[in-house]
């Protein structure tokens, strides 16, 4: 595989492209941010920004979270710097880690903050993650659109129009770059969150068998409607440099914020990834489908920002990346797949020139609190049936 | 922005619906202009059209418009956007399937693209391709090369020099965009043409009326 | 210079959901097996948002199109709510029919047996609505026994008696300013769109053409640009069914070196 020659990122990695030196647009987008902004002005912006909000409506603005170290950076910023009011929306997709809920309870409490949490119907969750895995090789369809539709719906509801987001995906990926401002829309929505399929075309896709409303929660609701409060919706890293590393030690540093252990990724990422149970089988379907993954991804970053050297970067990658996740059982009970299927649907997502080996997979480590996440829910296999069976019918 | 209205001359001839829609997402108010009186409220128009140029001229001069907006446009100097084929009645003639005059407005003729197999060159000239502006318009800086959505067989050559503002090359050079004063005229589609699109549109609407 | 085009295919069946008959947007494989994939509006404004070039919408009910209100309204709906190219078939037979889905937006229209029953529309309608509109769309299947690439019509059931090179040049002679080739055989499967013919079309016609039939991978549609010659290639399955989208699929045809827009 064609691989960038400064951070090693591989050619199936989304959107990736490569200049005449062999340099990949997304370190180029990294060279952009670092060089040819005008941050001063950009802050200057939020300032006004943030004005232009506050004091108007019963919160300054509403802030998505799940906390991890985006969103919890972002709140604190928000909190520290211009002394807002803000409503916290978190979206529970339904594999929040304990230590996750912990780190939550401290941040909200020290900062001290209204919060809301919703959790979705689990049986509708458990049909979108199957039919999400088995058309686009994604289980998490209900969570991508899920955190991106419902704080919209509350922004609504409770006429804060204000809404302001975390990291830029121009710091990952190519669908936006810096030279924009990344505003976080219904066109962004479509452009890559929701797997270019909107809760219309999943109720299609199920076969009209779930209650249209049951969707509401992933539905992006009309931009009649957003604008109708003068909504803006925003990410934090358009106005101020994003960097992980630095705003994690912040965190701890500020908030008590506590990393954790993620399968199958170096124990000094500890900041990375920490809110899903279910990390580790989704990066080992992306390992399965693109041939690299989160410590791939992660020694990237290191080897732009010049925190690592390629060839460390490439021993924690070989001694990390593309084993078997133990979470994988209790996602198959989730889910009401076997091992087999679970790996047969994955291949057949293969980005090419990627080609899979299972022969060559190893296990890897389990994690420590994997004993106090809830098993609850199995998927009825007779109800998975529906879909695989569907599915099936269509494939070669 | 708001201001703004913007007249679509309504020939029964062209994409009206996506003009519409394109004035309408920047900010303008679009109308159709179907009678005479019609241009009388608008600052600005535009005339779309697809199909041969023949059968669009004859279009028009049916549609009994024409006095209306050459009253706007050349004695009351209101902004006018020509597109496509819109822009191509606005040559001196075409040989588009026999010789035909046009309004003569921004000069120039209109003839086929060829086909060059060793070049790889097909015509229609189909798809997005890079238009070089040779002068500055609205927001777009002279020397930039932006992509915009062509879909001809005939383009605009011989234009006079200083009125040329933008080129495209599809086996031979060809005028893009020309301007003349108030009359602006693009080859490309500028409401098919997502974001580069938007920003012509905008820069046509930001030109003022030169009586 | 000109840019190669990535074409997202919609196909449209009506279909009862809810209780209520809807333009649904479907994908075929050998245009037979069909799957409903979402709603084609939803579907339109997604891949405008992916930077999709254009779109090709066809209507794959035997319906014709001049008493197709349900089709036509949604054809003129989706004109209004997004900003692409957009080329429409399916149900054409007549002259008027192009003037009907020109009028609710559509920039080109896709005519297929209607081509084959009579060449000359494709003249007509070159006359009046310039070359530029005017798709022909082939399907062709392998006729194993003649040894021969036959070009098919009504959903590739039909033997329209022509091979399809051959066929592809007087449809360009008479006037057609797009071939629209695809592989029946290879229609949804994902193994890779027929180069062969591909190559052998865009050799003998001057005019652009855009193949479809097969997409599995982004390295299929390198292949139609590079090998077959192809200016625009277009999937229906490709998009639906797997963990791409155009804004992927073109950043992985730049990469391999091919002129294609990256505009964001």
């Amino acid at each position: 595989m064609k691989r960038c020659i400064k951070c090693n990122l591989p050619e199936t990695h989304e959107t990736i492209t490569f200049d005449e030196f062999g340099v990949c647009n997304i370190c180029n987008q990294h060279l952009f941010k670092a060089s040819a902004i005008n941050w001063e002005q950009r802050k200057q912006e939020l300032d006004e920004l943030m004005a232009l909000y506050r004091g108007r409506y019963d919160y300054d603005c509403l802030v998505p979270f799940s906390g991890g170290k985006d969103s919890t950076f972002t709140l604190n910023y928000l909190v520290k710097e211009y002394g807002v009011k803000p409503l916290v929306v978190r979206f529970d997709h339904g594999f929040l880690r304990p230590n996750l809920e912990e780190n939550v309870k401290r941040t909200v409490r020290r900062l001290g903050v209204d919060i809301l949490t919703f959790t979705p119907n689990w049986k509708i969750v458990q049909k979108l993650m199957l039919q999400s895995f088995l058309e686009k090789g994604d289980f998490c369809w209900h969570c991508h659109t899920g955190i991106f539709s419902y704080p919209m719906h509350l922004a609504i509801e409770k006429n804060i129009p204000l809404i302001i987001w975390g990291e830029p995906s121009a710091e990952y990926t190519a669908y936006y770059d810096y030279k924009q401002s990344e505003e976080v829309d219904e066109k962004r929505f479509n452009r890559y969150i929701n797997l270019g399929i909107t809760s219309e075309d999943m109720f299609i896709r199920l076969g009209g068998k779930v209650d249209p409303r049951d969707l509401k929660p992933y539905t992006y609701p009309p931009l009649k409607e957003l604008r109708r409060i003068g909504y803006r919706s925003v990410c934090l890293g358009s106005y101020i440099p994003w960097d992980v590393k630095k705003q994690s030690e912040i965190i701890q540093r500020d908030l008590g914020w506590k990393g954790d252990r993620v399968e199958n990724v170096p124990p000094e990422y500890n900041y990375e990834k920490i809110e899903c149970y279910m990390q580790g089988v989704r990066d080992y379907i992306k390992f399965i489908k693109r041939g690299y993954s989160r410590p791939t991804h992660l020694v990237a970053l290191d080897v732009r920002n010049g925190r690592i050297s390629k060839e460390e970067g490439d021993r924690l990658v070989r001694e990390f990346e593309g084993r078997r996740p133990p979470s994988l059982d209790l996602f198959l009970d989730f889910i009401g797949l076997t091992e087999q299927e679970f790996l047969e649907i994955a291949m057949t997502h293969q980005v090419s020139p990627y080609v899979h080996d299972p022969s060559r997979t190893q296990p890897g480590n389990a994690l420590q609190d994997t004993e106090r996440w809830s098993k609850e829910g199995p998927m009825d296999r007779a109800d998975a049936e529906v879909q695989i069976i569907r599915w099936k019918s269509r494939q070669r | 922005m708001s201001a703004l209205t913007v007249g679509i001359v309504n020939y029964r001839s062209g994409n009206i619906r996506s003009v519409v829609n394109a004035v309408e997402s920047v900010g303008a108010r679009a109308r159709l202009v179907s009678e005479p009186g019609d241009t009388d409220a608008c600052s600005h128009l535009i005339l779309p059209g697809v199909g041969a140029f023949g059968f669009c001229a004859e279009k028009l001069t049916r549609s009994g418009l024409l006095p209306a907006i050459e009253q706007s446009v050349l004695i009351e100097g209101k902004p006018l956007l020509g597109i496509c084929v819109g822009m191509q009645l606005m040559a001196d003639f075409s040989e588009e399937l026999g010789r035909h005059a046009g309004l003569g407005w921004v000069g120039g003729m209109v003839t086929g693209l060829h086909h060059d197999a060793e070049r790889g060159i097909r015509v229609p000239h189909v798809g997005w391709d890079d238009v070089l502006f040779k002068q500055s318009l609205g927001l777009f800086a002279e020397g930039e090369s932006v992509d915009f959505y062509f879909d001809h067989s005939f383009a605009l050559q011989g234009a006079a020099l200083g009125h040329e503002v933008g080129t495209c090359h599809h086996g031979r050079d060809f005028s893009a965009i020309v301007r003349r004063g108030n009359i602006l005229a693009v080859q490309f589609h500028p409401e098919k043409s997502q974001t580069a699109g938007m920003r012509l549109i905008e820069s046509f609407l930001a030109m003022q009326p030169n009586a | 210079m000109l840019k190669r085009r990535i074409i997202p295919k919609l196909l449209i069946k009506e279909k009862a959901y809810d209780a209520a008959t809807r333009a649904i947007l479907v994908v075929t494989k050998n245009y037979d097996q069909v799957s409903d994939v979402g709603d084609p509006i939803s579907q339109a404004k997604i891949y405008e948002a992916q930077l999709a070039d254009e779109l090709i919408v066809l209507n794959i009910d035997s319906r014709p199109v001049a008493t197709d209100v349900p089709l036509l309204n949604m054809i003129e709906r989706l004109a209004s709510e997004t900003f692409m190219p957009l080329a429409v078939g399916g149900g054409v037979t007549q002259l008027d029919d192009f003037a009907l889905l020109l009028e609710r937006g559509a920039d080109k229209v896709s005519i297929n047996a209607a081509a084959v029953h009579d060449p000359s529309l494709i003249s007509r309608a070159a006359e009046r609505f310039g070359s530029q509109c005017v798709i022909v769309s082939i399907d062709f299947r392998r006729d194993a026994v003649r040894q021969l690439d036959v070009v098919m019509t009504h959903h590739a059931a039909r033997d329209a008696g022509a091979e399809v090179v051959d066929w592809a040049r007087r449809a360009a002679d008479s006037g057609a300013g797009e071939i629209l080739l695809t592989d029946a055989d290879r229609d949804g499967t994902g193994v890779g769109l027929n180069l062969a013919v591909g190559k052998a079309v865009s050799a003998a016609v001057d005019v652009p053409v855009i193949l479809s039939g097969g997409c599995g991978v982004a390295q299929h549609f390198v292949d139609g640009f590079l090998v077959a010659g192809a200016e625009g290639v277009a999937a229906g399955t490709f998009f639906c069914f797997r963990d791409q989208n155009p804004m992927q699929t073109r950043a992985h045809v730049r990469s391999a070196g091919i002129p294609i827009r990256l505009q964001t």
